[in-house]
């Protein structure tokens, strides 16, 4: 044998020899020289990928003999800094089986990990809200992750999974009540929450009323919330973030899903277009509630409709072995109608391209292109001028993202570019009707944003994300300005003169610089201290005066009578794990200050109106509470208890009475609830059954209440309170559910049965107050929507579970 | 048994999605009472009221304030003064008519402070409307047992101001009936009195049309609905009151038809305190409630007779069993009108 032939063998053995070792626990995998390297610092890093897909895992937990020592990214990429020395590394992955291997680091080394999935139901996934080492090791705090197999388990209202009700059990995220739109984030309004689906805005996206949310439970993979330091290449809105990871289509084999429940029938599938190459994700979910409604007697709800929709379609592809290109488009889709009195229609859409690359090792760089769309209407069908008012909000988005990772050092930068068209609210004749049309021209804005930020662990004890986002913001004509007199109040009658900007002109222009710091401190092995801080802006505005988000709320830019609104948020957090991290507590305490909040003068009218700003006042928000929360991570019961005191307060001060809100003082927001308590609970059940339950307490919601009555032209009128000086009744509320799975032996399927509202409390919706009879008293009703226990059933039959279950 | 189980389970899901109302225990802050004041000076012969009263704590009925001294002033500076009819009622007496074009404003007086209202002018454009009803029969269900109900509704086909000017218009329906009192036997023969009463229909229901947002020369719209009762025996009148308003007095009416509207929701309007065109002259601070308004009328009516669209009740007739023929085993409508008695009208 000649020589180069034997290089050439011993070479491919020595290959196979180490994928060998690497794939084996019992053997050792032995990095650089021993004796010359002994007591220096090294680091490991490599990808981690799907052993069918090929696809890069994000969120996979390195341990290093029992410690958390790193956590791969986004690409899959990972990096763990290690003294030299002999260790036990362990790669976990909630759906994926655990890959060990036992390493001798003396030099720095290269591994990359091919994960299985796991070959278990559903049943046996753990929950890990939060990977229980994270909540300790990472610098932000005031973040949730949650994974969609856990939303899963709770349970639902008419067993609807929902991504956004599903953060209500969690501290610090509350509603107004059932059935609204949205969530408050630590004392937040609704629309200081940026929402994103794979990095893009998604402006609305409820159905129903806000009862659902319109992510299909089958095609998310999971979500994180970031509630208190937001990190820079996040920005946009001045209280909280929620990033929306969605699957992509399995590279490999066919799969899909069908269920039927009591509201709506759902369906996907997702496969390979072209094996490990092209992949495909589609599904949908149609309401079927209509047949309920036709149930009833009054003829007024039996001749109503209900329809809703959501679909979501992706193309994922492997241009080169370091890249991918997805394709996503996400539309939804409401109609409701009330008898022939009035309705709402309302819809979605949101279209994006992702590209992704690794260009070097320690480089790898992302560009996000989107465009999407928000379009709304309320309609009359009867009464004397049946009509319909429309309004949309369309928005371009771009973004470029560059990620470099060293042995200490995580940095990001980017640019992102926001580009907001609002559309021309219109009102048009609804059938035959007389009503005039009209038209009211809207604005439009433009955000660029630069951001840097790098998370520093220089070792174990501290670990520093610090970074900066600048933002720019400018309106754009054409547009009509007007001008008021100067130390009046802003109203039709103090008009003084009106500037027209034609197409393109720079109308106003604001801009920012947004600090992101946050600092962990590790006080030994199971113990960490978090302090953070971020100054976020916020250009876009949701405007609506009613306690909840509405489906015909109306989107606003910034113009020069309506500043960005600006926060400082402050938290500090104690951390501690117990028993391997089988117990996880944390206790938080956070305080934000909002310059420039939206308010809205008594009886606004901000429908068909071209000056807005003589509706509008802007004042001063004030959050800050503490929350605690303890949650048990493994074993056969898991679950959390999670409490939270906290105060949302507004101050409006204007010039006048009629631009100052309960004489210029403090009072809380429509969502200021400052007791809230949750418990939630997963029991498995041999072999792959499961029982849960859910628990939720907290305040009642401020309104206004009435304090004395009078009698105007024979109509009895309430005299009201200052604004929300009163509460309606405290909220309490059980569920459960029952998971059962293989109902039928040949097939892979599950049933879900459950209550929402086991107790039957008749919990407030609302507190109003009427003339009763011939009474000339307002009398105090409560009115309860949701007011007896509401049973629920879903049945889901999975076709290739490997890929369905991904 | 699949067939059980979904009955069971829309029964469930209905029970459920109906929900429920209750009257709750609500305490308030028992707060300091207020200066309410109503007022309206049209341009038709009749009586011009105007009621000055005072919120009571606890929610209570508002009390009328006596010996108030108020004056209608023009802006010419001519002043007429109103009388006190009954407590908290003061009147300017048939005869006079307010003029279209010209601006009025009420100063009145209440234990030395003087309240003063914004000036209104009577607006010069006003419709034409032609109300007829439609009877319908609605079957109402509680837990216990379903029944059937009668309503009259009252439509008005209104011709609408032929004008490029802005105009508001709001809609008042007033019921003008004779109620039959009971015929207890007489020595003498004499029958019961008569007894016409007046009153506002649908008082909570507010119809407001605003000009600008339509291009149609004619509507028809619904204004009041009434429960039919025992009321509608013999002749029942149905007064629409068209009034052509101020473009504030339209803002206050609408302000007005949101807070009765508004049913405490999540999606409804805050409520808050209405402000009026009222105020205390001598203490600005005072938040005065009420408005004084000065409108156009163009007024219109129809009448039923004798119910034949519903069968009614009896009620009130002479019940020869009732021991002794007593009064007093009668209830007080039946025997004695004063309370709501109002004079005939001309045209009844």
């Amino acid at each position: 044998m000649n020589h180069p032939l034997r290089f050439t063998l011993t070479l491919v053995f020595s290959l196979l020899l180490l994928q060998a070792l690497a794939q084996r626990t019992s053997n050792t995998i032995v990095v650089g020289d021993s004796i010359r390297n002994h007591g220096k610092v090294f680091s490991m890093t490599g990808a981690v990928t799907d052993s069918t897909s090929g696809l890069p895992i994000s969120g996979v937990n390195i341990f290093a003999n029992g410690f958390l020592v790193g956590t791969s990214d986004a690409q899959g990429k990972y990096f763990a800094t290690l003294k030299a020395g002999n260790y036990r590394m362990v790669f976990r992955y909630i759906t994926a089986l655990p890959k060990s291997y036992r390493i001798s680091l003396f030099g720095h080394g290269l591994l990359n990990v091919q994960m299985n999935d796991k070959p278990v139901n559903l049943e046996e996934v753990e929950i890990q809200a939060q990977g229980a080492e994270q909540s300790l090791k990472q610098a932000n705090a005031g973040s949730v992750s949650m994974n969609i197999e856990q939303a899963k388990r709770l349970p639902a209202l008419l067993g609807e999974v929902d991504v956004i009700k599903s953060l209500q059990t969690l501290p610090g995220v509350t509603s107004v009540g059932e059935g609204s739109a949205g969530v408050n984030v630590r004392g937040g309004r609704t629309d200081q929450n940026l929402m994103l689906m794979n990095d893009v805005m998604v402006l609305s996206s409820n159905h129903a009323m806000g009862f659902l949310s319109a992510f299909n439970q089958d095609v998310v993979s999971n979500f994180t919330l970031y509630k208190g330091n937001v990190p820079s290449y996040y920005g946009g809105r001045a209280s909280a973030t929620l990033a929306i990871d969605m699957k992509k289509g399995d590279f490999t084999a066919w799969g899909g899903q069908v269920s039927v429940g009591t509201s709506s029938n759902r369906m996907f599938v997702e496969g390979p277009i072209v094996k490990d190459k092209v992949s495909l994700i589609a599904s949908g979910r149609f309401s079927n509630a209509n047949w309920l409604l036709r149930k009833v007697k009054d003829p007024d709800v039996s001749s109503s409709e209900i329809n809703f929709h959501d679909i979501y379609a992706a193309i994922s592809t492997k241009p080169t072995k370091q890249s991918t290109l997805d394709f996503n488009i996400l539309n939804t889709g409401d109609y409701f109608r009330f008898s022939d009195e009035f309705g709402y229609d309302w819809s979605s859409l949101v279209t994006s391209m992702n590209f992704k690359t690794i260009l070097t090792e320690r480089l790898s760089a992302y560009v996000t292109l989107a465009h999407g769309r928000f379009e709304n209407g309320f309609f009359e069908p009867s009464g004397a001028e049946p009509s319909k008012l429309t309004n949309a909000t369309h928005y371009n988005q771009g973004k470029l993202n560059i990620l470099y990772t060293t042995e200490a050092h995580t940095a990001t930068t980017g640019v992102e570019l926001m580009d907001y068209r609002t559309r021309p609210e219109q009102l048009r004749p609804y059938g035959i009707s007389f009503v005039k049309p009209v038209d009211i021209k809207k604005d439009r804005g433009i955000e660029t944003a630069f951001y840097i930020e790098d998370e520093w662990t220089p070792n174990e004890i501290i670990s520093l994300s610090a970074g900066v986002r600048a933002s720019f913001y400018s309106q754009r004509g054409p547009d009509t300005v007007y001008q008021y007199a100067t130390g009046m109040p802003r109203s039709t009658f103090t008009i003084q003169d009106t500037t027209y900007y034609q197409k393109g002109d720079a109308i106003v222009k604001y801009n920012g610089i947004e600090p992101r710091l946050a600092l962990r401190i590790s006080l030994g092995e199971t113990r960490s201290v978090k302090l953070s801080y971020s100054r976020m802006l916020q250009y876009m505005h949701s405007i609506s005066n009613t306690t909840s988000p509405t489906p015909i709320d109306l989107w606003q830019v910034s113009t020069p009578y309506l500043s960005p609104q600006k926060s400082h948020n402050f938290s500090i957090g104690y951390f501690q794990n117990f028993k391997d991290s089988k117990w996880v507590t944390s206790a938080e305490l956070y305080y934000r200050d909002i310059d420039d909040q939206i308010e809205y003068k008594d009886f606004a009218k901000l429908f068909l109106n071209n000056h807005l700003e003589t509706e509008l006042v802007q004042g001063k928000g004030r959050a800050y509470g503490v929350e605690v929360f303890l949650k048990k991570n493994q074993g056969n019961m898991t679950g959390w208890i999670s409490y939270t005191y906290s105060r949302s307060l507004v101050l409006v001060n204007g010039l006048t009475d009629d631009e100052s809100i309960n004489n210029g003082e403090w009072f809380p927001s429509n969502y200021d609830r400052p007791h809230v308590f949750s418990f939630v609970m997963n029991q498995k059940i041999w072999p792959n059954h499961g029982f849960n339950l859910s628990f939720n307490y907290s305040t009642g919601r401020p309104i206004s209440a009435v304090i004395s009555n009078y009698n105007v032209n024979g109509t009895v009128l309430p005299n009201f309170s200052g604004r929300n000086e009163y509460r309606i009744p405290n909220y309490m509320r059980m569920d459960i559910s029952v998971e059962v799975g293989n109902v039928i032996r040949k097939l892979d399927d599950k049933l879900m049965l459950g209550v929402y509202n086991l107790l039957g409390r008749q919990n407030a919706y609302s507190v109003y107050f009427e003339k009763s009879g011939q009474s000339f008293r307002l009398t105090p009703y409560k009115l309860s929507i949701l007011g007896t226990l509401l049973p629920f059933i879903t049945y889901t039959v999975t076709f290739n579970s490997k890929a369905a279950k991904k | 048994m699949i067939r059980k189980f979904t009955n069971w389970l829309y029964i469930m899901i209905i029970a459920a999605a109906t929900g429920c109302v209750e009257v709750i225990e609500f305490p308030v802050k028992d707060d300091t009472s207020q200066i309410v004041i109503y007022g309206q000076i049209a341009d038709t012969a009749e009586e011009h009221y105007l009621y000055v009263s005072r919120t009571e704590t606890h929610n209570r009925t508002p009390v009328g304030i006596t010996g108030a001294s108020a004056e209608l002033v023009d802006s010419y500076g001519n002043r007429i003064s109103y009388i006190e009819r009954a407590p908290g009622i003061y009147v300017i007496p048939e005869g006079f008519v307010g003029m279209p074009g010209v601006a009025y404003h009420v100063e009145i007086n209440i234990d030395e402070q003087k309240y003063k209202s914004e000036p209104e002018t009577i607006p010069s454009h006003i419709g034409q409307d032609v109300p007829y009803y439609e009877v319908s029969e609605e079957p109402l269900e509680s837990l216990k047992h379903a029944y059937l109900t009668y309503r009259l509704y009252v439509f008005a086909n209104t011709t609408l101001p032929q004008t490029q000017d802005s105009y508001f218009l709001r809609w008042d329906v007033e019921e003008y009936y004779y109620w039959e009192l009971t015929n207890f036997p007489d020595i003498f023969n004499a029958p019961a009195p008569d007894c016409y009463i007046r009153d506002k229909v649908d008082r909570q229901n507010i119809v407001l049309l605003e000009g600008s947002v339509t291009n149609a020369s004619q509507v028809n719209q619904m204004l009041a609905m009434r429960e039919i009762d025992v009321s509608f025996k013999n002749r029942h009148y149905m007064i629409v009151r068209q009034l052509s308003t101020t473009r504030e007095s339209f803002q206050y009416w609408t302000r007005v038809s949101a807070m009765t509207k508004n049913t405490g929701s999540i999606f409804d309007t805050p409520p808050a305190m209405i402000r009026g065109n009222i105020s205390n002259t001598s203490n600005p601070n005072e938040e005065v409630l009420g408005y004084f308004e000065a409108t156009r009328v163009s007024i219109s009516r129809f009448f039923t007779v004798g119910g034949y669209f519903a069968p009614l009740p009896k009620w009130c007739e002479f019940d020869p069993v009732v021991p002794g023929w007593d009064p007093s085993n009668y209830p007080d409508e039946c025997v004695d009108c004063a309370q709501w008695e109002t004079p005939r009208p001309p045209w009844f």
